[in-house]
């Protein structure tokens, strides 16, 4: 018994220094919204949000689920208006024309979904591009 | 020396094996109000009989087999802050060494309830999240104690666990080889309950590591692929526990397989035994089989 359990133990102690996850940006194929090495090209009337650590799509539904209710969200398109990449950690929100999209309102229902927006592309209706920070403040293309 | 060269591997494999995704009670839901539940159906049981590490003559037929159907269910305050339960449904049967005849027991019952609280601290960067957990947990003695096979030992029991989990891209040469892999250590005070039983305290250890071949970001529909292995040392029971339990050690490992589509996950898993040691003459385990079907929303 003493032996297994000290045998456990160093399992569990060795095992997640072994793992300790390199903190790289998954910089994988293009999706249609997005362009290797992260920044992303929303459609008109489209936000792109860069959201760490979405890479499970059963853990990230909470995301579609917050995201979907806001009012701005035009849920005719995608998944009731939400589209997630775990390939590029990117969701992408349809945006009705006439509604005007509150940002801060988009990274809190991610928060309370479970994850950290670090970056956002706003199109407008022209396909205007405008890049918010992670605290949701306008910044350049140059933006972390 | 087979499980000590066992473990050796587990700890070697594990440095090239980061990463990891947990079924619909751990990593979903991970969001504000969100909630689960699932459905699990475990089965084990063996006609081996075992005497320490070895396999002994068994004349008497003696066996136990059980089934044990789990309703579990989860409710998320926000992600650090979840609360559990597990509830099985139990069927089983034994032949048991009676005044030197094989008698079969028959047994079916609501089991023992498990409430448990896991706190967990996530860190997501990047193309990866992982997170930290601790989750003390209570048994309630909602199974029957009574008869001569009882599905509970009747007693109130406390567990804690710890736990570490991690999902995503380790290797920046590889950006498609998604890894998962996901360690839990729990320990359970088996405290004395009815008719003087004790089951004695048990130790464990889960080890899951897998991939992630297939994701459908359209469909959302996926697959993971893992490899479990589950490390046990519980206590002899006492002389006046009639349940299953068994004392010793063993080890078994095999596949997993777990399919998803939007929030509903399909989870497959089998288990033999690669190393058993029973205190005192015992049924060995035997092979594990369980299958599950969850739903988070």
């Amino acid at each position: 018994m003493k032996r297994l359990l000290a045998i456990v133990i160093a399992v569990l102690v060795f095992s997640p220094i072994a793992v300790a996850a390199p903190d790289h940006a998954h910089e994988g194929e293009s999706a249609a919204l997005s362009e290797p090495l992260g920044e992303a090209t929303p459609a008109p009337n489209e936000a792109v949000v860069r959201v760490s650590g979405v890479v499970c799509s059963f853990c990230s539904q909470g995301l579609q689920k917050k995201l979907s209710k806001l009012p701005f969200v035009d849920r005719s398109k995608y998944k009731k208006g939400i589209h997630v990449s775990i390939e590029d950690q990117l969701v992408t929100i349809a945006l009705k024309p006439d509604l005007a999209l509150d940002l801060a309102l988009v990274y809190d229902k991610m928060r309370s979904g479970g994850y950290e927006p670090s970056k956002a592309w706003v199109a407008n209706a022209e396909g205007d591009i405008a890049i918010f920070d992670a605290s949701g403040a306008p910044c350049g293309s140059d933006c972390s | 020396m087979r499980l000590r060269l066992f473990v050796i591997g587990i700890c070697i494999w594990s440095p090239v094996s980061a990463l990891a995704h947990q079924p619909v009670m751990d990593m979903a839901p991970r969001w504000q109000d969100g909630y689960g539940f699932q459905i699990r159906h475990e089965y084990y049981g063996s006609a081996s009989l075992r005497s320490r590490g070895d396999r002994i003559a068994n004349p008497l037929g003696r066996e136990r087999f059980v089934h044990k159907t789990w309703l579990e269910g989860v409710y998320t305050f926000d992600r650090a802050k979840r609360i559990t339960f597990k509830l099985p449904y139990i069927d089983q049967m034994r032949v048991k060494d009676i005044g030197g005849a094989g008698v079969r027991q028959d047994e079916s019952g609501l089991g023992d309830l498990i409430i448990g609280v896991p706190l967990k601290r996530y860190r997501n960067k990047g193309a990866n999240t992982s997170n930290w957990g601790i989750t003390p947990s209570i048994r309630l003695p909602t199974g029957k104690s009574g008869g001569d096979f009882p599905i509970s030992d009747g007693s109130v029991d406390l567990g804690l666990s710890v736990s570490y989990s991690a999902e995503g891209y380790p290797i920046p040469g590889l950006p498609r080889f998604k890894l998962y892999q996901l360690y839990d250590l729990y320990y359970w005070h088996n405290r004395k309950g009815a008719r003087g039983m004790n089951e004695g305290d048990e130790v464990g250890l889960d080890v899951n590591i897998g991939i992630h071949p297939f994701h459908d970001d359209q469909s959302n529909t996926g697959v993971f692929l893992m490899w479990d292995v589950s490390v046990r040392a519980i206590e002899a029971p006492n002389a006046a526990t009639l349940t299953t339990a068994s004392g010793g050690e063993r080890i078994h490992t095999g596949p997993i397989i777990v399919v998803y589509k939007n929030n509903i996950m399909f989870r497959a898993e089998y288990k033999f035994p690669v190393y058993q040691k029973t205190y005192g003459v015992s049924n060995a385990r035997g092979d594990e089989f369980s299958v599950g079907i969850g739903v988070a929303f």
